[in-house]
């Protein structure tokens, strides 16, 4: 049984490394105008996402991760959000040449995305039916019976025990569980390439997170590529085969999961891990880590290490360059001097 | 000095509904149905439950910010249920609050100072000439500089708010501090710095405090003893020394095996959680007769349906409320 394990595993490691790159992130700067001046929200983030693969983005809140998703969306406002440079490449099709009309058809057709707040991604006056029915009546061109049977079908794949009558209430009828089950079954109706989900289980409770992981780790077997964004570490680790670390708008490191757990080499990402209080952790015997300092402005900011203000190991030159990602093990990049 | 800071009696909080033809059938939300404890000089309890269990109403209704609809509170040997405002005064001081939202809780046209100072002018604890230098030495124990005294709450992030809060809570020595969620609105990095400026306060002012959390690994981590709030209803207290393999009721060990682990290489014992649904809502649970855990629990019993458990006592501060342990 273990070996049989062991040859899964393998075949399944063989299989995404030589799995194609699906979605690409290059070089991707997101700016927004503001009052004050600009925003640099994203600066130069890089990342690829492979076939069969789940890709964890992780960071503090003002970071940068729903931004990066909704880039990849095409969903932010502009003005007062631009894109001054990069390219987000899904396979041959870069999406920041597409026009909004050819967006709309590559949104939910090839790239779904779950949203964190579940009540407030539904439309609260149109039913369950019609909102699950209208991305396969617009991107499959199914008629209206086909739809609700294969909508039916979508929500027992997700635990909804009785889709018949769950198909005519409101939004507002159904629990945040629910709901999110719900948000899912959208996500996943027209079997997009790529599946995004933003914090998809940080506004419900331990419980009904975990059911929701379930769920969503059945969809990680099938061919297509899911980015999970969260601040959770406990999600990353159930979840993710290859991990991102964004601070203040930057990839500070990127690693497979293990690696990134085993031999956190960037200063904030061992602050991120010693923060949290694991099970079997008690006061007195653990100390939670601090990481001083709050997180920087990002208004007009200075050409340096954007972590240098808080980091205990910074040298001179963390203060005057940005350091860039560098491989230093494999497929294990860290964009900090200390490795250079 | 008395040993024991907050005992309560079974205290409930019913809240009154009306239904039916022209409203006129009175139902109870049980928000609090009959929780009893004890808390000792000293100790940090945590309390533990999913959303819409109780736990603020709990904590409300323990400062008697709302009023307890049976039951007593007794603080300090002393029955407080039924004290008016008036004789209740001298004892607000001698327990205080943090909220979950840092956001919502501090008015936002008062300066800092007007803020943390404000419980010392109701109480009138200082002369005025001297509450510049309390909140100023509130203010360093709690991490922020005296420039912050003629700020205001918009300038300050998530994580230097919480501070305030807690120096607003702080400010009159009080014996008792409920905290409730303080940190579930803050980042990962925030939060350990106010949980550790929770435990050096703590030391500094002998506080006994409650800590209510949905949390499992962090009340196990800062927490004494833990009490399980499952409907209104205690379902398990217990010490939090070694209690992943101490704990019983089922829901406490969902709870438990719910618990996302920081460590990739860590494997789920059972797989699939074998727990039902979603938790009722509290009104509904009032037409059940028998154990409210019964309609979620995977080893429910034809018991479990007819009859009510009791909180029995397993070991010394051990309490469960399960058929499965009578």
């Amino acid at each position: 049984m273990v070996v049989n394990n062991n040859m899964k595993e393998q075949e399944m490691n063989t299989k995404k490394n030589t799995s194609s790159v699906i979605l690409n992130a290059e070089n991707l700067s997101t700016y927004f105008h503001t009052d004050q001046g600009i925003a640099k929200v994203l600066e130069g983030v890089n990342f690829s996402l492979r076939q069969g693969e789940t890709l964890g983005i992780i960071g503090e809140s003002g970071c940068g991760k729903s931004t990066t998703a909704l880039s990849i969306m095409g969903l932010l406002q502009s003005p007062p959000a631009f894109i001054p440079e990069g390219h987000i490449w899904f396979k041959k099709i870069d999406l920041l040449t597409l026009s909004n009309e050819e967006k709309r058809h590559f949104r939910g057709r090839h790239i779904g995305m779950i949203f964190q707040e579940p009540m407030t991604s539904l439309n609260p006056v149109l039913t369950i039916e019609d909102q699950l029915t209208e991305p396969l009546l617009i991107h499959k061109g199914l008629g209206k019976k086909e739809a609700i049977e294969q909508v039916s079908f979508l929500l027992e794949s997700v635990y909804i025990k009785n889709p018949k009558r769950i198909l005519k209430e409101y939004p507002f009828a159904l629990s945040g569980g629910m709901r999110q089950r719900v948000m899912i079954a959208m996500a996943i109706s027209c079997a997009p390439e790529v599946l995004i989900a933003d914090e998809p289980t940080t506004a419900l409770d331990v419980i009904v997170q975990a059911q929701i992981i379930d769920i969503l780790k059945e969809l990680q077997g099938q061919e297509n590529g899911v980015i999970i964004i969260t601040h959770d570490l406990g999600v990353i680790a159930e979840m993710t085969d290859y991990v991102v670390v964004m601070y203040a708008g930057c990839v500070v490191e990127k690693a497979p999961v293990l690696d990134l757990f085993n031999n956190p080499l960037h200063p904030y990402t061992q602050g991120l891990l010693g923060a949290i209080p694991r099970p079997g952790m008690r006061k007195g015997t653990n100390t939670l880590i601090e990481i001083p300092g709050e997180v920087p402005n990002l208004l007009n900011f200075p050409k340096s290490c954007r972590f240098c203000n808080r980091c205990n190991k910074a040298k001179d030159i963390c203060f005057s360059h940005l350091p860039l990602l560098k491989e230093v093990a494999d497929k294990h990049f860290v964009a900090c001097f200390l490795f250079e | 000095m008395h040993n024991i800071v907050l005992r309560c009696d079974s205290i409930s909080k019913y809240f009154p509904f009306y239904t039916g033809f022209i409203r006129r059938k009175k139902k109870f939300i049980k928000a609090v149905d009959g929780i009893s404890f004890e808390l000792k000089r000293g100790e940090i309890l945590g309390i533990v439950g999913e959303s819409g269990c109780g736990k603020s109403t709990l904590a409300r209704t323990l400062l008697l910010i709302t009023r307890s609809t049976t039951g007593k509170i007794i603080f300090e040997n002393q029955d407080i249920t039924n004290f008016n405002e008036k004789a209740l005064k001298p004892f607000r001081k001698k327990m205080s609050i943090i909220y979950q939202d840092p956001y919502a809780s501090l008015d936002p046209r008062a300066t800092i100072k007007s803020i943390i100072s404000e419980p010392l002018k109701i109480h009138r604890m200082t002369k005025r000439s001297e509450i510049d230098d309390r909140v100023e030495s509130m203010l360093e124990v709690v991490g922020l500089g005296k420039e912050a005294m003629s700020r205001f709450p918009h300038e300050f992030s998530s994580g230097q708010r919480q501070r305030i809060n807690i120096a607003r809570a702080l400010i009159l020595e009080p014996e008792l501090l409920i905290a409730d969620e303080p940190t579930s609105a803050l980042d990962v990095s925030v939060q350990a710095k106010i949980l550790n400026l929770l435990l050096k306060l703590h030391d500094k002012f002998k506080l006994s405090i409650i800590f209510i959390s949905h949390d499992l690994s962090l009340v196990q981590y800062l927490c004494d003893s833990i009490m399980v709030v499952y409907l209104g209803q205690v379902v398990e207290l217990a010490p939090t020394v070694g209690l992943e393999s101490t704990l019983l009721h089922p829901y406490t060990k969902a709870l438990w095996d719910s618990i996302p682990i920081p460590d990739p290489e860590h494997h789920k014992k059972s797989g699939k959680l074998n727990i039902n649904e979603e938790s009722p809502a509290s009104i509904d649970s009032d037409s059940f007769s028998g154990c409210k855990f019964y309609h979620r629990c995977p080893n429910a019993m034809n018991k479990c349906r007819e009859v009510i458990p009791t909180l029995t006592k397993i070991t010394g501060g051990h309490f469960v409320r399960c058929h499965l342990y009578n």
